[in-house]
């Protein structure tokens, strides 16, 4: 007990949330999610490279960097920094251009101190389609649907 | 299944009436007189909802004229849970790799290096 690590729906189900604890002080994980000479080193996915371009770590700051897939492919991607509060959240949005890869996803990240170690909390938003009226609020209806455990509905 | 099909199962999953009327759906399969009943809705309302969820394939209609029962697809849901266990995985691999460079890091600059457990606390 102790670690925290999961990933799952939220109430809506294009809100995924995941918690993980880190041994390590808060400004070190803050410091390794910001820095692109950091994130070059841990963003994966795995067996790829990534070839990363420097930017200016303040909001509306955009990281581009090109994932080289195993498979031989170079993939494009956009990362924009709209939310920068050292050490303790930020929030990021993948995607947007027809230059880079399909990706619409809006990215809140939370770091908080739990005696000297980090829980870090990351929430994958699906963007798009104009949300509903308050689907943070909305009540989840956890259902077991076809042997498809974890669906929450 | 393509990213714009899954776009679209989500953006009818967004709605918790839509969650609601797949909840009673996973039932078993039924009218949609009985469907709108715990609902504080008018059947066309209802109808509205069904059409969203039939679009995103996560329903299906009954051929027949007067009794068209609705009934649950479980394809596009499938789809939906096979899209988060690629989520899943990649995040958990992701955030492997930060649980160890992170020890480098603090191996390297720590000024006062803790002892360092390989593995899973207990």
């Amino acid at each position: 007990m102790g670690v925290k690590n999961n990933i799952d729906l939220d109430g809506d189900p294009r809100v995924i949330v995941g918690v993980r604890d880190f041994d390590v002080p808060r400004e070190l994980v803050f410091e390794a999610w910001t820095d692109p000479k950091h994130l070059a080193q841990w963003w994966g996915p795995d067996g790829f490279a990534i070839t990363t371009h420097p930017f200016d770590m303040r909001p509306k700051g955009i990281w581009r960097f090109v994932m080289h897939g195993p498979d031989g492919r170079d993939y494009e991607n956009r990362i924009t920094f709209d939310e920068i509060v050292k050490p303790e959240r930020i929030a990021y949005r993948h995607g947007g251009g027809d230059d880079v890869e399909p990706v619409q996803f809006r990215t809140p990240v939370t770091f908080e101190d739990i005696g000297g170690r980090t829980r870090a909390r990351h929430q994958g938003i699906r963007r798009g389609q104009g949300l509903g009226a308050d689907p943070l609020s909305s009540r989840p209806i956890c259902s077991r649907i076809g042997g498809l455990n974890f669906m929450c509905l | 299944m393509p990213q714009d099909r899954l776009s679209t199962t989500f953006a009818a999953l967004a709605d918790p009436t839509r969650r609601a009327i797949l909840a009673r759906l996973a039932l078993g399969q039924t009218s949609v007189s009985e469907l709108a009943e715990p609902f504080d809705m008018s059947l066309p309302a209802v109808s509205k909802h069904l059409k969203v969820l039939e679009r995103a394939g996560l329903i299906a209609r009954g051929r027949e004229a007067q009794w068209r029962p609705c009934k649950i697809e479980l394809n596009a849901l499938k789809g939906v849970d096979d899209w988060l266990e690629e989520y899943r995985r990649l995040w958990e691999q992701r955030l492997d790799r930060l649980d160890d460079y992170l020890r480098e890091l603090q191996a390297k600059e720590g000024p006062k290096p803790r002892e360092t457990k390989r593995g899973r606390k207990k």
